[in-house]
C-alpha cells in the first residue's frame, strides 16, 4: 500500500470510525506520515468532546423563552391545532351540507322505489327532527344574509368542537 | 450528536401550546448551534446573536412543524441559513468576520505529556479549520463535531450528497495539510 493509497481511503470515509484495516495498520506502522494522518483522524472522531458544552448567555436564551411564552399564551402565530381544527371543520361542513342538498334526490333517483319507501320510513323520527330544526330557522334563512350567517354558525359550532377535541386529545399524550 | 430523546412529543406539546416544550428542545440544540455558529463566524458574541435570532426563527417556524425532516436537520438548516444571511451581505475574502482561531479546547483526563500532545494538536485544527473556506468548514464541522451524517449534512447545507462527499474528502485533504503539513501524498 501506498501513502498515496492510505490517504485516499482515510480522506474517502463516510464514518467517523478510526477503525483501520490491517493492511493500513501496516502500512501507518512503517510510515510516520502516515500514522500521524491516522491520529489525527483519530482525535478528530472525539471533537464532539473538545469544547465542552457551549451555551448561550442567561439573558439571550431568556430573551427567547419571554418570546416563546408570549406566542404560546395569545395563541398567535396560529397554532397547528387551530388551523388542523378550522381545516377539519370546513372540510366536515362541506360534506355535511352536500349530504342535506344532494343525498335526498340521488337516492331517491339510484335506489329502487320499494328500498326507497322503507328508508324513508326507518328514517322518519330523524327527518321530522330535521324538519323541526329547519322550520326553526327558516325565518333567520328567509332574510338578507340569514343563509351564510347559519353557515357561519354551523362551522364555529363544528370548529369549537373540534377544536375541544384536538386540544383533549393532547392533553391526554402530555399527561 | 444526540436527537432530542422523544422529539415528536415535545414539538406536539409546543404545539398544543406549552412553552415548557421549547425550553427543552432550545437546551438540547443550543450548544450545537452556537458551536456550528461560532466555527461559520469565528467570533463568539456575533455567533451568540446569530444564536438567539436561529432559536426565534425555530420558534416562529416550530407551530407549522410537521416532522418531514427531523428536528436537528431543520434547525442546523435554520442556523446556516441565519449565518449565510449574515455573510450575504458580507466580502467573501473577508471570512471569518472574527479573530478567533475557533472553539476553546477543553484538555482531556490523559497524563501531562499526552495532554499537551493531544492540545497542540487540537490547537493546529482549530486554526487550519478557521483558515478553510466556508463550505468544507461547515460540512467538517457538522460532520465531525456535530456528528452529523453524509445524508444529515446534504438537507442542511441543501447540496446534493455526492457535493457533500466531496466537499468531506477535500476538505480533510486540506485540513491534513494545514494542520500538519503534509502533503497529498502523504510527505511531510
Amino acid at each position: 500500500m501506498t501513502c498515496e493509497e492510505f490517504l485516499k481511503a482515510l480522506d474517502g470515509r463516510e464514518t467517523r470510525s478510526p477503525a483501520l484495516s490491517p493492511e493500513q495498520k501496516q502500512h501507518a506502522g512503517s510510515c510516520k506520515a502516515c500514522a500521524l494522518a491516522a491520529r489525527l483522524e483519530d482525535e478528530l472522531a472525539c471533537a464532539p468532546s473538545w469544547a465542552g458544552s457551549l451555551r448561550l448567555p442567561e439573558k439571550s436564551r431568556a430573551r427567547v423563552l419571554a418570546r416563546a411564552k408570549r406566542s404560546t399564551l395569545f395563541g398567535w402565530p396560529p397554532s397547528r391545532l387551530l388551523e388542523d381544527s378550522a381545516v377539519s371543520s370546513l372540510v366536515m361542513a362541506v360534506i355535511a351540507g352536500a349530504a342535506v342538498y344532494i343525498l335526498p334526490g340521488l337516492s331517491k333517483r339510484v335506489l329502487p322505489p320499494r328500498v326507497w319507501e322503507v328508508v324513508l320510513s326507518a328514517l322518519a323520527p330523524l327527518l321530522d327532527w330535521g324538519r323541526s330544526v329547519a322550520e326553526t330557522f327558516a325565518p333567520l334563512a328567509s332574510q338578507n344574509w340569514g343563509l351564510p350567517l347559519l353557515a357561519l354558525a354551523l362551522f364555529l359550532l363544528v370548529f369549537a368542537a373540534t377544536l375541544s377535541v384536538k386540544v383533549l386529545g393532547a392533553g391526554t399524550a402530555r399527561s | 450528536m444526540e436527537s432530542l430523546p422523544d422529539e415528536r412529543r415535545w414539538v406536539a406539546r409546543f404545539q398544543a401550546g406549552d412553552s415548557a416544550a421549547f425550553e427543552k428542545i432550545m437546551r438540547h440544540y443550543e450548544p450545537y448551534v452556537l458551536g456550528l455558529l461560532w466555527r461559520m463566524t469565528g467570533d463568539r458574541a456575533r455567533a451568540e446573536d446569530l444564536c438567539q435570532e436561529t432559536f426565534l426563527r425555530v420558534l416562529r417556524g416550530l407551530h407549522r412543524f410537521r416532522g418531514e425532516s427531523g428536528l436537528k436537520t431543520w434547525i442546523f438548516r435554520i442556523a446556516q441559513n441565519a449565518a449565510a444571511d449574515l455573510f450575504r451581505g458580507a466580502d467573501p475574502q473577508a471570512e471569518p468576520l472574527g479573530d478567533e482561531t475557533g472553539l476553546p479546547t477543553a484538555s482531556g483526563p490523559p497524563g501531562p505529556a499526552e495532554s499537551l500532545e493531544r492540545e497542540q494538536l487540537r490547537a493546529r485544527v482549530e486554526r487550519a479549520m478557521a483558515s478553510l473556506p466556508a463550505l468544507p468548514k461547515a460540512v467538517l464541522h457538522l460532520f465531525y463535531w456535530d456528528e452529523l451524517t453524509v445524508a444529515e449534512i446534504s438537507s442542511v447545507l441543501g447540496l446534493p450528497e455526492g457535493t457533500v462527499k466531496t466537499h468531506l474528502f477535500r476538505g480533510r485533504r486540506a485540513l491534513r495539510e494545514s494542520a500538519l503539513g503534509l502533503s497529498p501524498g502523504g510527505a511531510p
